[in-house]
């Protein structure tokens, strides 16, 4: 497997928020890229971003601030940014660093609608 | 008769004409190609001396690709350069004009736009030896493909979006060694591309890897530099301010450590005196390293310390440190910590977590642990309500046992295969060494994590602090287990690795 990759899906009609799957690992070496790819899908003006982290190994304390600044950038447009299916030991990340209380995590797409206030 | 002779020769007039019209042209085109050429060489050679940053490079590279685009008439073009920290990986700094997908990715489906192209070209990593420009970064061979709709090497589904009629692949290599690939694709004009035009770009890319190789070396150089630099000032400043000397407690045993690592960290411990009866207890993280670590480290200590003083809830004083942390860091630098009050007359220390690695009990008599984790996010990033949700938490050190503190660099040691050290394994050591001084407990998680990442400089900070209720009657009480093999299957809570 790649130690990294983004998949970023089209945009459908129909459907409010853009998706993307994060594979890998977060660190150091990948943020950058993640980062400058994610900016530039939000540069387009998409208000709501799916992030599904289902097959995210790994995440740094670089990783995690790459998602602290999206969601920062997203809600200063009332937008919002959701997490899909983290792994146990990424969700234990987030919970330790406490990012459970900032971050939308949900398990299933069908907690979507919910998680987007749509 | 004359006059069909007469045309003849008009024809042949005209004919050579133009043809010497032609060749007058070509000459001139010649002429000037050669001089861009001398030009672009000039300026490589010039600017190789002089570029000191790989910044400025990007900038010469962009010239560079607009020349070979131009003399060319490529369609478009691009760089493809190997990353200094992930050598078997090309990224493209430059694309120019609608560049099409020379490879198979996953991120395919999102590029039904044009203009997505030259921006995914730009993001895009390519593996060396994965489809023709990883081939040619691989083989160090350039290729001159004429027809590409019938050449097999050129990706069929690439063609969907940007359909591929001719292409220039030229490896920058010195030295035997590929840095780059020079991409040229479509001939606008007179296409399709020919030998002439490869042996251009071949000839701009040789020079290219004298340069490239040039600021390579030089970037090297003072990226050693730099980082020794860094890491020594870093060093010194953090070693500063950690405590010089552990505070003597009747009650009480403590003891701390903290050891950068090579990229130094921000990681810090510090005892503060918040009145006659209580002392106050803190372990950090801060996530940023280098300089800019140890100076966010320092503001955080100095605001601890001054909210510390005379301030009995551990939750105010994190909160006020909070929020002087989220106007001084800068935005995603984040600061995880646990701080207490002990109270040293009763030995309960009262804490909360900002977002810090559990706190660990460890029970003397048998070594069963219990880990705390109250809720509370990292210091630095979000004031109010979301901040507020700290908890606070309580933990006597009289009757549940000794108190360990220690940052994810511990958990996080790697050895060569870079596998984790590991919760598990610190629990087992903990428990192996319930009921000793903390000191020694200290010295135990250390040796261990010797054993497992072998003698080197841990790639994070370690840093750990054990409390401990001093137990007058400890030395004849016989409760210090000398192996503690005996004590029952130990239930650790649910934690698996951490950050």
């Amino acid at each position: 497997m790649k130690s990294y990759d983004l998949l970023i899906h089209p945009a459908e009609d129909g459907t409010p928020f853009r998706r993307v799957d994060v594979i890998g690992t977060l660190d150091s070496h990948t943020v950058q890229g993640f980062e400058q790819s994610l900016h530039s899908l939000l540069d387009d003006g998409i208000p709501r971003l799916l992030l599904n982290i289902e097959q995210l190994t790994y995440i740094s304390s670089a990783g995690i601030s790459a998602l602290m600044g999206l969601t920062h950038r997203l809600r200063q447009t009332n937008g919002e940014l959701v997490l899909l299916k983290p792994t146990e030991k990424v969700y234990r990340v987030f919970r330790t660093l406490g990012f459970t209380n900032i971050f939308k995590i949900v398990d299933s797409d069908t907690e979507l609608t919910a998680a987007f206030n749509l | 008769m004359v006059w069909i002779l007469f045309i003849f020769l008009s024809v042949a007039a005209v004919a050579i004409h133009r043809q010497r019209r032609a060749i007058l042209a070509l000459t001139y085109e010649l002429g000037n190609r050669e001089r861009e050429k001398n030009a672009v060489f000039d300026f490589l050679n010039r600017t190789g001396e002089r570029i000191t940053t790989s910044l400025d490079v990007t900038g010469t590279l962009q010239l560079v690709v607009e020349f070979l685009q131009d003399a060319t008439k490529a369609d478009a073009a691009a760089i493809f350069l190997r990353q200094p920290d992930e050598p078997d990986v090309l990224r493209a700094p430059v694309v120019l004009g609608f560049f099409p997908p020379l490879h198979r990715t996953t991120t395919e489906r999102l590029l039904a736009k044009r203009k997505f192209l030259a921006e995914r070209a730009r993001h895009d990593t390519i593996r060396i030896g994965e489809g023709i420009v990883g081939r040619v970064a691989e083989l160090g061979k350039g290729m001159l493909i004429t027809d590409a709709e019938r050449d097999e090497r050129v990706p069929r589904e690439a063609s969907e979006v940007i359909p591929i009629k001719d292409l220039i692949l030229a490896p920058i290599k010195i030295r035997g060694e590929t840095l780059g690939v020079l991409v040229l694709v479509n001939k606008r004009e007179d296409g399709p591309f020919s030998e002439s035009d490869m042996s251009l770009v071949t000839a701009i890319a040789d020079q290219a890897a004298v340069m490239l190789d040039l600021v390579r070396l030089y970037d090297e150089f003072t990226a050693k530099q730099r980082v020794e630099q860094q890491l020594q000032v870093a060093k010194e400043f953090q070693q500063m301010l950690l405590p010089r000397e552990l505070p003597r407690i009747e009650t009480i045993e403590v003891a701390g450590f903290s050891q950068p690592a090579l990229e130094v960290g921000g990681d810090y411990y510090d005892f503060i005196d918040v009145d006659e009866h209580h002392l106050g207890v803190v372990i950090a993280d801060v996530s940023g390293k280098g300089v800019p670590g140890a100076l966010v480290m320092a503001s955080v200590r100095a605001s601890l310390r001054a909210e510390a003083r005379g301030n009995l809830s551990p939750r105010e004083v994190l909160r006020a440190t909070n929020a002087q942390a989220v106007k001084d860091t800068k935005r995603g630098v984040f600061i995880t910590a646990t701080y207490g009050v002990l109270d040293k007359r009763t030995g309960v220390f009262r804490f909360a977590r900002a977002g810090h690695d559990p706190l660990v009990v460890v029970r003397p008599e048998d070594g069963e642990l219990t880990l705390h984790e109250p809720n509370g996010i990292a210091l630095g990033l979000m004031e109010g309500e979301v901040f507020d949700l700290l908890e606070e938490s309580e933990v006597s050190l009289k009757d549940d046992g000794a108190i360990v503190l220690y940052t994810d660099g511990v958990v996080e040691a790697m050895d060569e295969q870079k596998r984790l050290y590991g919760d598990a394994r610190l629990h087992e050591v903990l428990k192996n060494t319930a009921g000793e001084p903390p000191q020694a407990v200290i010295e135990a998680i250390n040796l261990d994590i010797e054993a497992f990442a072998g003698v080197r400089e841990p790639h994070d900070d370690i840093t750990i602090v054990v409390l401990q209720w001093r137990r007058p009657a400890a030395q004849d009480a016989a409760v210090e287990p000398e192996s503690t093999g005996g004590a029952e299957p130990l239930e650790t809570p649910a934690t698996d690795t951490g950050t």
